[in-house]
């Protein structure tokens, strides 16, 4: 047998028994306190000071055990009496030395007065160590002031104002059932026993400055997780704090003044999403680029059983009106959010593949396999998995209810044991050293299920490799092993232990830089990570096949770096800050911002409320938020570029024209407000009467017209600079479009015009109609779709089309996109009649299309498209053998098509609706499977009778990444997947402009999408993306300039003000944005 | 053979006959046996109505739903019985859409009980979930049916099937699929007169279009509107906010008197919420009961069995009942999603203190008129045309869920509790319940006179 990277050492070996042995009682259960199984914390620490690091487990509820590493994993119990504390219910645990005496002192949280507890923290100095290598400890919380009575969950010592020593952030959770929500604005009101803490340490007295820092001490905290971080580099640690349910999480950022400013619910948009039901957290660097990134656990299950037979989260309307109630979005999912630079993260969790670990605990970042990239551990594993829909629907009705509200006895308990237990097997996760993971759960170690909460990473035998020890409910802690030196691949290692300052002596707060010759790693001294444990001090590295380091350079935490260079691998370095040379260098943000840059022009775009969801709870997706699509042209002919902004729907367009210093006026035009009831989709301007000014085309759309709000496309020529409505020259027909472009098909010197549709309003997946009108010479337009092009009316939801000749006959093709339908072609025969071009290269191109651009990107003369896409950082995936699949069929035969839309889940095929959206509008469904069990173990194929899943419409998806296709000569495409970055949210414009001045075409990609099926998370990570051309026919991440646009981007112009090069952002209800070029 | 009554004889097949004669030769005792009647006592028509009642909790229907899944199985039941000269003539060309069912064959040996439990089984078992928990119920009857006499069991059993789908092919049009696949309820607006989901489950609006079932026998969903409830107003003086805060203090007060007091028992004995979303601890489960309708159905069944009513009389008091229930429902629904009023919690929570929370949990659809207050309006006038006022009963309905018999003089008294426990309850202000039962009753009043179901010549 091939040999795994770690092993799961049995307690006869190592000598560790511990047990975190829960002993339910009436008065105390998971029906009485809320966080009953979510377990205990672990510590390590050279408690002994022999260079070998010691363990310490805590109980909930029984004694709490100290082991002392004697070598090669052998461990020797030796608990005082005083460390055994069986007082309370104990939680979190942190080892900080305290007193600055070189000796590791600990800290326990514990509950306060609660269902007949009675606790308060406990602080345990470490007095000195005997012969026997054992040390001692006393117990004196009450000199510190921090013998804390409140409901706590662990707590962090570092240093907040850099006044050289170590204070204290305490995390406290709430113990109410979360039975309400209320409004988001009480976590400003002051709850003493579950809103968190700050303690100032004034010459070792902790005082309370929880105020006076401007942390939320609200009771609506359920706060379980804690992390600190140089998250902005600035030299102070910032911290974020993971809170169970509704609330918010907070990611503090220090203001350097003695305050702390939440970036998450002040709405600074620094992260887009959070994890809704957080549990643990760890800060470090994913992808080595010098910025930490953070890592939230919630609890969503890889298992699609578990997944389908667990609770949700609530449908889109009800999800915004919580977040009406002063909260941001959160999703049940672990959040993986990338350090973007500039306070700017990007959660990219599912483009990671490491976004659901079922119910988790603890996320240890690090690098387990030495090769240069940092790994991740997660522990999970509950016992009574509350959110099981059968328990709570159907179970626990007819055993538990009746008895509980007459109060508990100890018979009683025995009912407990209905709760599900999921007992999972702890995740590891291999760093792919491109943003993305391998779950190498069951390569790198057996697959053990447990119930394990609290863990650790450390280098117990000193071989040069990270061990793991978790804290389990009900069964003996588990010592992982790591045999990385045992392995063919060796790869090498530097460890690092630093000597700080006397009042901080572990140098509580440094940043440890690792240059060899390929990467630069960092990582942070923070003890408090992961999950109410406190890991190594240690700071290890993997150094891959370098066998030496370049320079190591250590930026202290009074803001000092040091550097020492030509360090030999394999070794562990002591650093003390006495000692090391020092730097003089300006420690300096190396990335530089493009600022986004106002030109005067200020205006909200205003989208009407997302209905879509109300009216098709199957549509994996609204399609009522597509604009504004802005237009910048010179309307009026005087030599500067005006900007035309649509509506939408009750809002009317809005025309911007330039003056000569380079503000923008207004332009009054009343007719505009005709047409404000519609929402404005798309226009065009061209000279419509050959009167030599530029006319008006607008379509309507946007999905909102479901209730006979449907307006027919519109004219306006232009008189004298006003814009009057014509209403004869266009005929009659309401189109709820996405699209219009214009071309002179059949070269009679006329524009004629393209409409395309993605969607008939209100029935999700129907295919609409797109049009083909042509101009008749006198102003006026005709429908020739039927003659000239009668694939149009089939050929799928068009989102976006581009008149090029890709063909090069001289005459315009059609090339279109949209859902549910491939890349298409349409050859233009000459005569204005078009023909799809059958083109095998692009035949199994179905995505979720929302823009094109054809240009020719090679430079080798004929034309390449680019093409955006719904991108890969959702729940999703799609290719040929297993695609996304929407069935059209009236299921339930009450004369409505039922749109179901399935993708494929490791090689399963299952509905993105979930069971009880499902069942509202198929109630048949009820009948087969009442339990969400059943419904979860059946196959999608038998949820409906095989003859109307064999009638259905089928239509498919196969690629949902961001694609360049280059044409190889001949229409012959090869398509290129574009880097990470296209790739984390959708895009839904694209500008192709050269950003570099290097005569090579660059790509400028914008998007978003945030009015998704709550069940999916939202599309929210992309903050406009720069892609460099690099003449190869690749395209690279362009590191300068750093984009910085938030918001759903719909459209990219490009405008020149007094000389200057600016790019406008169209986003979707909110203001336009706009960067210098 | 003499045993064997020539009439009986004659609606069997020959092959049966053959059969019967043959065991009849073989033994003489289960040859008596085959000749016994199959009895059907009134309670055998409560114990299939309170079956039915338990599949449903367990299934979980919402309120309105319930009604409709009792309104059909009881008018299948009554077509059934309508057959004989039982006293009860047919609803069909009364009720909206109702064609007259299949004659029976006097010619075979139907049992008309036998056959209306038959079809009050068969149409619950199309309208409920869980079909093996009806079918097994529906096994153990038909056993011992068959065990009794064989013969009328089939007979019997083939006439009532024919009855529910005579039924079920009338149910079907009655709007309740197409209701499926409407929109749902639009709660993202800031019109803050408008309902939005409530605590703690925030679940979306149920049955929105309810109005668009068919009624039964009313003329249309919108014919008993009732007056527009106090206009939304958030100003101190105004007849609103006083209602309002009525409802806030009410709450108070009752907290404040814990457990013995009599507004909180009111409360509880009415909940009647078939959902009720319950945290304790980290466990949230769903407490379930039966539905207002379902008490009234229960009521109805304490008449029965007090007055000693028999069986046809039974099925009469059950339908009628029911129809009016189901209709009131529809009525109700109407004007919910009409005025689509916020419910006090969120006001309260909003604009008067943040932590008061209702002694009902709120249920999940818009405040006025009160649901309880116009079906119980409307039951209760039924229920004293048929069993007269100034009836008094102990109300032991609520019994197997764990609250308390109550009793009443007269139906009319207990529908005044239920209504008034809506406001004790915190769920509901004052003129949703004033309002709602005088809606009720009319309702009630307009049933009684529309509907002919004693047969007078």
């Amino acid at each position: 047998m091939k040999s795994k990277l770690f092993t799961l050492l049995p307690s006869k070996h190592t000598g560790i028994s511990f047990v975190n042995q829960l002993q339910e009682s009436p008065e105390l259960n998971i029906l009485t306190y809320l966080y009953y199984y979510n377990g205990a914390g672990v510590a390590v620490g050279d408690f002994n000071n022999d260079e070998l690091e010691d363990l310490y487990f805590i109980s909930n509820q029984g004694e709490n055990r100290l082991y002392i590493n004697r070598g090669k994993l052998k461990f020797e119990e030796s608990t005082s009496d005083i460390l055994r504390d069986s007082t309370g219910w104990s939680t979190g645990v942190t080892v900080v030395d305290i007193n600055n005496d070189g000796l590791q002192d600990i800290y326990i949280c514990k509950i306060g007065t609660y269902k007949g507890i009675k606790g308060e923290n406990k602080l345990f100095i470490n007095q000195g160590v005997d012969k026997e290598g054992i040390p001692s400890f006393k117990e004196e919380a009450s000199l510190y002031n921090l013998n804390i009575s409140s409901f706590s969950t662990q707590a962090s010592f570092f240093d907040y104002d850099l006044d050289g020593d170590l204070d204290m952030y305490l995390l406290n959770h709430s113990v109410h059932p979360n039975r309400t929500y209320g409004r988001g604005s009480k976590r400003k009101q002051i709850d003493s026993l579950s809103g968190d803490r700050f303690y100032q340490n004034n010459n070792g007295k902790f005082k309370d400055i929880s105020i006076q820092t401007q942390i939320y001490q609200g009771a609506i905290g359920y706060g379980l997780g804690i992390s600190t971080s140089d998250i902005n580099n600035d030299g102070y640690p910032d911290i974020y704090v993971a809170n169970d349910f509704f609330e918010n999480d907070y990611l503090y950022i220090n203001q350097k003044n003695g305050t702390f400013k939440d970036v998450i619910s002040n709405k600074s948009i620094a992260i887009q999403h959070t994890s809704h039901f957080s549990m643990g957290v760890d800060i470090a660097d994913i992808n080595n680029d010098g910025l930490t990134d953070i890592l939230t656990l919630d609890m969503l299950p890889e298992d699609l059983k578990t997944y389908k037979s667990s609770g949700t989260e609530y449908s889109f309307s009800i999800y915004n009106q919580y977040l009406k109630n002063g909260y941001q979005p959160q999703y049940m999912q672990n959040t993986l959010q990338l350090n973007r630079g500039n306070n700017k993260f990007s959660e990219i969790a599912f483009y990671a593949g490491i976004a659901a670990t079922e119910w988790s605990w603890a996320p240890l970042i690090a690098d387990y396999d030495n090769d240069g990239f940092k790994d991740i551990f997660i522990s999970n594993g509950i016992k009574g998995a509350t959110n099981d829909m059968d328990f709570i629907s159907f179970i626990a009705n007819d055993n538990i209810q009746k008895r509980i509200e007459k109060g508990m006895n100890k018979e009683d308990l025995t009912l407990i044991n209905e709760l599900p237990n999921k007992k999972t097997t702890n995740y590891f996760y291999h760093n792919n050293g491109d943003l993305t993971f391998k779950n190498t759960s069951n390569i790198w170690s057996e697959t053990i299920p447990s119930y394990s909460n609290g863990a650790i990473y450390s280098d117990l035998d000193n071989d040069g490799d990270l061990d793991i020890v978790t804290n389990n409910i009900n069964e003996k802690a588990f010592l992982y092993e790591n045999r990385s030196d045992q392995l063919s691949v060796q790869n090498n290692f530097i460890k690092l232990k630093l000597k700080g300052n006397k009042s901080n002596p572990d140098a509580v707060g440094a940043k440890v830089f690792i240059y060899t010759k390929d990467k630069t790693q960092i990582s942070e001294v923070f003890r408090t990570r992961g999950y109410l444990s406190s890991v190594t001090s240690v700071q290890h590295f993997g150094l891959g096949n370098s066998k030496t380091v370049d320079s190591i350079r250590v930026l202290w935490p009074d803001g000092y770096s040091s550097i020492k260079k030509n360090i030999k691998a394999n070794q562990l370095l002591f650093l003390d800050i006495k000692e090391e040379v020092f730097l003089q260098e300006n420690e300096k943000n190396p990335l530089g911002v493009r600022e986004n840059n106002n030109i005067g022009l200020r205006v909200k775009h205003q989208d009407y409320e997302t209905k879509d969801f109300s009216i098709e709870p199957l549509a994996p997706y609204a399609s009522s938020n597509e604009g504004p699509h802005i237009t910048v042209i010179d309307v009026n002919k005087d030599g500067l570029e005006d900007v035309f902004i649509p509506g939408g729907r009750f809002k009317s367009a809005s025309l911007f024209l330039q003056q000569a210093d380079g503000e923008f006026i207004k332009s009054e035009q009343p007719d505009f407000g005709l047409f404000k009831r519609y929402e404005d989709i798309d226009q065009s301007f061209f000279d419509v009467d050959q009167d030599g000014d530029l006319d008006l085309f607008t379509v309507y759309g946007g999905n909102e017209s479901y209730s006979n709000y449907q307006s027919a496309p519109a004219l306006f020529i232009n008189d004298q600079g006003t814009f009057k409505r014509q209403s004869e020259a266009f005929p009659d027909i309401t189109i709820n479009a996405a699209i219009v472009t214009k071309s002179d098909i059949d070269a009679d010197g006329d524009i004629d015009i393209f409409i395309g549709s993605n969607a008939v309003p209100g029935k999700y997946g129907l295919v609409p109609k797109n049009y083909l009108f042509k101009n008749m010479g006198d102003g006026t337009f005709k429908e020739v779709t039927s003659t000239a092009a009668l694939e149009l009316y089939t050929l799928g939801n068009v989102s976006d089309a581009k008149f090029v000749d890709i063909n090069n006959d001289m005459f315009d093709d059609l090339i279109l996109i949209g859902h549910y339908m491939p890349i298409t072609i349409m050859l233009n025969d000459g005569k204005g009649n078009f023909n799809r071009e059958h083109n095998t290269s692009l035949k199994n191109t179905n995505g979720w299309w929302n823009a094109i651009e054809v240009h020719d990107m090679d430079q080798d003369g004929d034309l390449d498209i680019i093409a955006g896409n719904w991108g890969l950082n959702s729940r999703l995936t799609a290719s040929i053998e297993e695609p996304i699949q929407l069935y059209l069929s009236d299921f339930d035969d009450n004369g409505k098509i039922d749109p179901i839309v399935t993708y494929f889940y490791k090689g399963k095929e299952t509905p993105i609706a979930t069971k009880d959206e499902l069942v509202k509008q198929i109630p048949e469904l009820n009948k087969k499977y009442l339990s969400y069990t059943t419904f979860a173990e059946a196959d999608f194929q038998d949820y409906f009778s095989i003859s109307k899943v064999k009638k259905a419409q089928k239509r498919e998806v196969h690629i949902l990444s961001t694609t360049y296709f280059e044409n190889k000569g001949n229409l012959n495409f090869v398509a290129h997947k574009l880097p990470w970055e296209a790739q984390i949210s959708s895009v839904h414009d694209i500008l192709i402009d050269d950003i570099n001045d290097d005569q090579y075409p660059d790509i400028i990609l914008g998007g978003n999408t945030y009015e998704i099926n709550t069940q999916l998370s939202r599309l929210d990570a992309s903050y406009g993306v720069v892609l460099l051309n690099d003449k190869k026919n690749g395209f690279i991440s362009c590191e300068q300039p750093v984009f910085s646009v938030k918001g759903a981007v719909r459209s990219i112009e490009k405008i020149i003000v007094k000389e200057e090069e600016y790019l406008l952002f169209g986003i979707n209800n909110d203001s336009l944005q706009v960067i210098k070029k | 053979m003499n045993l064997i009554d020539i009439n009986f004889l004659k609606g069997i097949s020959a092959r049966q006959k053959i059969c019967y004669l043959f065991v009849g030769i073989i033994t003489l005792s289960s040859c008596t046996q085959e000749n016994v009647s199959i009895e059907i006592t009134p309670d055998e028509y409560h114990t299939v109505v309170d079956k039915i009642t338990e599949v449903m909790v367990h299934d979980i229907f919402s309120p309105p739903v319930a009604s409709r899944i009792y309104n059909y199985p009881n008018i299948a039941a009554y077509e059934v019985i309508c057959q004989g000269k039982t006293g009860y003539q047919t609803l069909a060309g009364q009720l909206h859409g109702l064609t007259p069912v299949p004659e029976v064959d006097t010619t075979q040996a139907v049992n008309l009980k036998v056959a209306a439990l038959v079809a009050y089984l068969e149409v619950s078992k199309e309208l409920v979930f869980s079909e093996d928990k009806v079918e097994a119920y529906r096994d153990s009857l038909y056993n011992s049916w068959a065990s009794l006499n064989q013969n009328s069991f089939n007979d019997s059993k083939l006439y009532g099937l024919a009855v529910a789908k005579h039924i079920k092919e009338w149910l079907s049009t009655d709007n309740y699929a197409q209701t499926r696949t409407m929109p749902k309820f639009s709660v993202n607006t800031d019109d803050p007169a408008r309902w939005q989901p409530t605590p703690p489950d925030y679940m979306d609006g149920i049955e929105p279009h309810w109005r668009a079932i068919r009624t039964s026998i009313i003329d249309s969903a919108s014919q008993f509107t009732p007056s527009k409830h106090p206009d939304f107003s958030l100003e101190k003086d105004s007849q609103f906010y006083k209602e309002l805060t009525e409802t806030y203090e009410v709450g108070k007060t009752i907290k404040e008197e814990g457990e013995t007091s009599e507004k909180l028992q009111i409360a509880q004995f009415w909940d009647c919420n078939p959902y009720v979303s319950t945290h304790k601890g980290h466990l949230m489960f769903a407490t379930k009961k039966i539905t207002p309708g379902a008490h009234w159905i229960g009521i109805c069944k304490i008449a029965c069995k007090k007055t000693g009513a028999d069986f046809y009389k039974t099925v009469y008091a059950y339908t009628k009942t029911s129809i009016a229930i189901a209709d009131a429902f529809i009525s109700c629904w109407d004007e919910k999603y009409r005025s689509n009023l916020i419910r006090p919690e969120t006001l309260i929570n909003q604009h008067i203190d943040e932590n008061w929370e209702p002694v009902l949990q709120t249920p999940p659809f818009p405040e006025y008129p009160s649901g309880h207050s116009v079906v119980s309006g409307a039951a209760s006038t039924v229920l004293t045309q048929i069993f007269g006022d100034d009836f008094a009963f102990n109300d032991d309905t609520e019994l197997q869920y764990g609250l308390p018999i109550r009793s009443f003089v007269s139906f009319n008294q207990a529908a005044d509790e239920a209504a008034i426990s809506r406001l004790y309850g915190g769920i509901h202000y004052r003129a949703a319940i004033d309002l709602g039962l005088q809606q009720g009753r009319e309702l009630g009043k307009y049933v009684v006179k529309k509907l002919e179901m004693i047969n007078n010549d």
